[in-house]
C-alpha cells in the first residue's frame, strides 16, 4: 500500500493523459488529444459511448436517447466548426452523414396560435416581419445585433486567447454588453409586442431559464449559430455520432475501456497521479481530463485535503440547473395521418414563460414542452408505417430527492401522462390509440446514466452571474486536473458541451507545453 | 450610444461582482445526494437475496422467498410484471435466469420468485433441487416492460398466460386487487392437466372477491373428469371469453409456441399489432425451430470461439469450444480459462448488459431480438442470444 492507498499490483499501465468520460464532453477532449498526437486512455463506466447522446430499444422502435437539432454543422459551402472538427478526425464526409433539418421549429399554444418559424438568417428575419410588420425595425436590429454577436465570437475564436477585453469592447461591444443582460432586458430594446417574444424565446427550453432570468449571450449566440449554419440529425442518431468519434479515436490511436468506473483520482504532491477503478485496477497518469461534473470529481473522487475551498465555492455556489423529463413513444401510425407537421415542436400551455419555468419546481405535468417527430427528416428512425416521437420537458431534479421509492413509479406514469394529454389538446386528439410504445425518463434516470447532480442536463443555471464568460472553467481542482462537460465552459447542449472538451484539452496541451505538467 | 454601451457593461461588471460576493458567503456543504440515495434504491447495481421459504406449487414448480440479505439495503421497488436476473453458481459455472416477481409489488420486505423445473436445463433443476432455506444469491435490480401502462393500455386487459407464465399476472392481479384499481380484467390460462395449474386456490380467490376479474383456465392435455375448456387458447375460445377486442390491450405469457399461436389467433380477430405485448421470448428450446433459422447448417457441428480479454495487466487470448445451437454466452460461462465475467440479466437480448464486441464471424439471432442500428454497423452483439453459426473471434479487452 501507498499513500494513495492501492495496491501496487494492480497497477496496469501508465498514460501522459486520461479522459475520465466517454460522453460528449469527454469525446471532444479525447478526439483532439490524439488529433494532436497524445497517447490517451478514455475510460466509461457504461458498455457504451455517448453519456446522453446515445440510443435504446423498446420493442421494434429504436429511440434517440437526447438530440433534437445538432448546431453548428452547417453545409458543404458553409462548415460549422464542429463539421470541421469532424472532418479532420476523418468521420465526415465518408461515414456519417447528416440530413438537414428543414425548418427551425413549430410552436403551438393552447389558444390554437399555431406557427412554424423557418431557418436560415434572411428567412427568420422576413417570417418575423411578416407576423409582426409593425415590429419591422426592431427585428432588423435584432438581426443586426445577433449578427455583430457572431462576429465578435468568430473574431474572440480566432484569437486563441490572445485579445485584451479593451478590443472586445471596443471592435465588437455587443459582446460585454450582453453578457451582463437577462434576455427580457435585452428585448427591451429592440420590441414592444410580447407576442413576439414569445415566439423568439421558444428554445428557451434548451438553456433551461425563462428569458428573464437567461444570460441574453447564452441565448443569441445559440440562436445565431442555428441561423447561420442552421440544424442537422446524423444518420444512425446520435449513437451513431458518439460511435463514430470513438472509432476515430481509437484509429489515431487513443484506448478506451468500457466498463470501467472511476472511483478515485489519486493524488501525490498535490497533484494527479492517476485513476482507480472500482475493481481495483489502477492507471497513472499525470493528467485526468473529467467529463464527470465538476461537484462529482470533485467531491467523491479526489481526497479532500487536496481541494482548496475557493474550489469548492466556485463549484457549489451557481444553483443547480433543471433535469429533464421524456416520454419516447412509439406510435403504429404514421405521422403524416397525425399532424405532425414539423420535426421539432414546441408545445405551450401558456405564453408566460416565467410560470411556465415555476412549475418545473413541482412534481406536476409541464406547461411548456417540446415534441420531436424524426420521421420528417429521417423516414427510417422507425419501422414503416411508424412514428417515433420525444417529449421532452425540464424539471427541477431535487424534487426527487425526498419522494418515497415506491411512489416514484406512479409519479413518473401520472407527469408522463400529463405529457401525453398535452399533445392531445394541441395536435394529435387520438395520439392514444395509436401508441405502441411510451417509456418515461425521469430526473432520476438522467441521474443514473449521467451522475449528474441532479440528473441536472445542462450543468449549472444559465443567469446573468453564470454566463459563459463567468462560467466554471476547464481548470480543475489541482494541477493535472481538468473539467470538461455542460458544467463547464460554454454550457449545455451538444456542440457546446463537445467544444468544452476540446477547450479542456487545449488547456492541457498548453500547461504541457509550457512545462507544468 | 455610447451611454448605453457603458450602462450596459456595468451590468455585466455587477454581475461578476456579485458572482465573487456569492462565492464568498457560499457555506461548504459536507454532503451532497444529488439524487445518489434515491438512484441507489430504485436502481441498485446489484441485490443480495436470502432464501427465507420454500414452498411446492405444483410436482414440478417451486416458489421461492427473499429478503434482502444485506440489512441497510432494501429490496428495490418494481412494478407488477418485472422481473429480476438471478445469478447462479453451478460447479463453478457462473450464469443467470430471468425470473418473474410473483409478490404483489405492494410490499417490499420480501420477493417470492416461481421456478419450474425444466427437464434437460442446467439452471431451473439446480433451483428445483438443490436450494435451501438461508442460501444467498445476487439478483439484478427488477426489469422488464411488461407492466400496466395507463397512458395507453386503457382499462379492459386480456392477459394469456400459458404454464409457468402466470407468474408476472400474479403479481399484477394482486396488485390490482390489492389496490382495487377499476380495471376490467379477462385472464385466460392454459395449462397442461388439472395438476398443473399454478395459484388456483388464491386466483379462485380473488375472483370471488373482485368482479372486476375473470379467469378462464383451458387444459391442453385434461385427465377425464374435467368440466372446463379443453384445447389450445384459440381465438374461439379467446373471443367467447371476452366477446370483443375493442378497446382491450393483450398481455401475452408463456413459451415460444405459444406465442406463434396465439399471435396467428390475435391476428386473425383483427388486433392491431401496438395492442399486444409479448414478455422477453427468453432462449429458445430448440433453435432450429426459430423463423430464420439457416437450414443448411449442421447442428452437431462444434465451433471455436477465439476470445481475447484483460486479465490484470495483461491481455490473454483463449480458444474455446461452442455449439451453433447454444447461445454464446453459455460457452464463455462454462469456460474456466476466461477471467472476467460478462453481466447478464433478461437473457433474451433486450436489458444489453451482456454487450460484446465481435471482431469476425457470423450469428444466428430470433428475428424479434431488436439490436441498435449503430451496433450492428459496428459490430456488437448480445451473447445471451447470439448463436454462432460460423466461428467466432470475440473481443473483450474493451472492457
Amino acid at each position: 500500500m501507498n499513500i494513495n492507498n492501492y495496491d501496487e499490483s494492480r497497477v496496469i499501465s501508465k498514460y501522459p493523459v486520461i479522459v475520465i468520460g466517454a460522453g460528449l464532453g469527454g469525446l471532444g477532449a479525447a478526439c483532439q488529444l490524439v488529433l494532436r498526437g497524445e497517447k490517451v486512455l478514455l475510460l466509461e463506466k457504461h458498455n457504451v459511448p455517448g453519456g446522453f447522446a446515445t440510443s435504446f430499444v423498446r420493442g421494434r422502435f429504436e429511440f434517440e436517447g437526447a438530440l433534437h437539432e445538432l448546431s453548428d454543422i452547417g453545409t458543404k459551402n458553409n462548415k460549422g466548426t464542429l463539421y470541421r472538427f469532424l472532418e479532420r478526425l476523418g468521420i465526415v464526409p465518408n461515414k456519417l452523414e447528416f440530413v438537414q433539418v428543414p425548418e427551425f421549429y413549430r410552436s403551438v399554444f393552447s389558444d390554437g396560435y399555431d406557427i412554424t418559424i423557418p431557418l436560415g438568417m434572411e428567412e427568420y428575419t422576413n417570417k418575423l416581419i411578416e407576423l409582426f410588420p409593425s415590429e419591422k425595425r426592431g427585428i432588423e436590429e435584432f438581426i443586426e445585433m445577433c449578427k455583430a454577436v457572431l462576429a465578435g465570437i468568430l473574431f474572440i475564436a480566432s484569437k486563441g486567447g490572445r485579445f485584451t477585453p479593451q478590443e472586445v469592447l471596443k471592435e465588437h461591444p455587443w459582446i460585454p454588453r450582453i453578457s451582463g443582460l437577462t434576455l427580457s432586458e435585452l428585448y427591451k430594446k429592440f420590441f414592444k409586442d410580447e407576442k413576439l417574444m414569445a415566439v423568439i424565446s421558444q428554445l428557451w427550453g434548451y438553456i433551461g431559464l425563462p428569458p428573464s432570468r437567461t444570460n441574453a449571450y447564452t441565448y443569441i449566440a445559440m440562436l445565431i449559430f442555428y441561423l447561420n449554419w442552421g440544424a442537422a440529425f446524423p444518420i444512425g442518431r446520435s449513437h451513431s455520432l458518439t460511435t463514430s468519434m470513438v472509432k476515430a479515436f481509437e484509429e489515431l490511436g487513443g484506448e478506451i475501456r468500457y466498463n470501467a468506473l472511476v472511483d478515485r483520482i489519486l493524488v501525490e504532491d498535490g497533484k494527479v497521479s492517476g485513476v482507480k477503478l472500482l475493481n481495483g485496477s489502477v492507471y497513472l497518469c499525470k493528467a485526468v481530463i473529467s467529463n464527470v461534473n465538476p461537484i462529482c470529481t470533485t467531491m467523491k473522487m479526489l481526497p479532500q485535503d487536496v481541494v482548496p475551498d475557493s474550489y469548492k465555492k466556485m463549484i457549489y455556489t451557481p444553483e443547480i440547473g433543471p433535469s429533464g423529463f421524456s416520454v419516447y413513444i412509439g406510435l403504429n401510425a404514421s405521422y403524416r395521418d397525425l399532424g405532425f407537421t414539423a420535426h421539432e415542436t414546441f408545445i405551450n400551455d401558456l405564453y408566460d414563460t416565467n410560470k411556465a419555468f415555476e412549475n418545473f419546481k413541482k412534481l406536476e405535468s409541464p406547461k411548456y414542452m417540446v415534441a420531436a417527430c424524426y420521421n420528417h427528416i429521417y423516414e427510417d428512425i422507425s419501422p414503416p408505417g411508424t412514428t417515433q416521437l420525444v417529449l421532452t420537458t425540464l424539471q427541477m431534479g431535487k424534487l426527487w430527492q425526498n419522494i418515497a421509492p415506491d411512489q416514484y413509479f406512479h409519479l413518473k406514469d401520472k407527469i408522463a401522462d400529463g405529457m401525453v394529454s398535452l399533445v392531445e389538446n394541441t395536435i394529435c386528439p387520438e395520439i392514444r390509440d395509436y401508441i405502441e410504445v411510451a417509456v418515461a425518463a425521469t430526473p432520476l434516470t438522467y441521474y443514473r446514466y449521467s451522475k449528474n447532480m441532479e440528473g441536472a442536463i445542462y450543468g449549472t443555471t444559465q443567469d446573468v452571474t453564470n454566463g459563459p464568460l463567468l462560467r466554471l472553467k476547464s481548470r480543475g481542482a489541482i494541477p493535472g486536473l481538468y473539467q470538461v462537460g455542460a458544467w463547464t465552459n460554454f454550457g449545455g447542449g451538444f456542440s457546446t458541451t463537445l467544444l468544452s472538451g476540446r477547450i479542456g484539452a487545449g488547456l492541457y496541451l498548453g500547461d504541457k507545453i509550457k512545462g507544468r505538467i | 450610444m455610447e451611454k448605453e454601451i457603458m450602462e450596459d457593461v456595468k451590468k455585466y461588471q455587477k454581475a461578476e461582482k456579485l458572482k465573487k460576493k456569492r462565492e464568498e458567503v457560499a457555506p461548504l456543504p459536507w454532503y451532497y445526494d444529488g439524487l445518489e440515495n434515491l438512484s441507489n434504491r430504485i436502481h441498485p447495481e446489484k441485490q443480495s437475496l436470502l432464501v427465507t421459504d420454500i414452498e411446492f406449487l405444483s410436482h414440478d414448480t417451486k416458489l421461492f422467498r427473499f429478503v434482502s440479505a444485506k440489512l441497510d439495503k432494501p429490496l428495490a421497488p418494481f412494478r407488477a410484471g418485472m422481473y429480476v436476473g438471478l445469478t447462479v453458481d453451478i460447479n463453478g459455472v457462473r450464469t443467470s435466469r430471468p425470473y418473474s416477481l410473483v409478490s404483489s409489488p405492494n410490499q417490499l420486505s420480501y420477493y417470492e420468485l416461481g421456478v419450474r423445473k425444466k427437464e434437460g436445463g442446467f439452471v431451473s433443476p439446480f433451483l428445483f433441487e438443490n436450494v435451501k432455506i438461508g442460501d444467498i444469491f445476487e439478483v439484478t435490480e427488477p426489469l422488464g416492460n411488461l407492466y400496466y401502462n395507463p397512458i395507453f393500455h386503457g382499462k379492459d386487459l386480456v392477459f394469456i398466460a400459458g404454464g409457468c407464465g402466470i407468474t408476472p399476472f400474479m403479481s399484477m392481479l394482486r396488485d390490482i386487487s390489492e389496490k382495487r384499481l377499476p380495471l376490467n380484467i379477462w385472464l385466460i390460462f392454459g395449462s397442461l392437466t388439472e395438476r398443473d395449474i399454478l395459484f388456483r386456490g388464491e386466483l379462485e380467490d380473488i375472483q370471488k372477491r373482485r368482479s372486476n376479474i375473470k379467469i378462464k383456465y383451458i387444459l391442453s392435455e385434461p385427465t377425464p373428469g374435467w368440466k372446463g375448456e379443453c384445447g389450445f387458447i384459440s381465438k374461439e375460445k379467446i373471443l367467447s371469453e371476452i366477446a370483443s377486442i375493442e378497446n382491450k390491450y393483450f398481455f401475452i405469457v408463456g413459451n415460444r409456441a405459444m406465442y406463434q399461436f396465439v399471435d396467428e389467433e390475435l391476428k386473425a380477430l383483427g388486433v392491431p399489432k401496438h395492442r399486444v405485448y409479448y414478455e422477453a421470448f427468453g432462449v429458445p428450446d430448440d433453435i432450429t425451430r426459430v423463423m430464420g433459422w439457416p437450414r443448411e447448417i449442421d447442428v452437431s457441428k462444434k465451433v471455436q470461439i477465439t476470445v481475447e480479454f484483460r486479465h490484470h495487466a495483461s491481455k490473454e487470448k483463449i480458444v474455446i469450444e461452442g455449439s451453433c445451437i447454444e447461445p454464446l454466452l453459455n460457452s464463455l460461462e462454462r469456460s474456466k480459462e476466461l477471467k472476467v465475467e460478462i453481466a447478464s440479466g433478461c437473457r433474451s437480448g433486450e436489458c444489453a448488459y451482456c454487450r460484446t464486441k465481435m471482431v469476425s464471424g457470423k450469428i444466428f439471432v430470433p428475428p424479434e431480438v431488436t439490436i441498435r442500428e449503430v451496433d450492428k454497423d459496428f459490430s456488437y452483439i448480445h451473447p445471451c442470444i447470439s448463436y454462432p453459426i460460423t466461428d467466432i473471434h470475440l473481443d473483450l479487452t474493451l472492457t
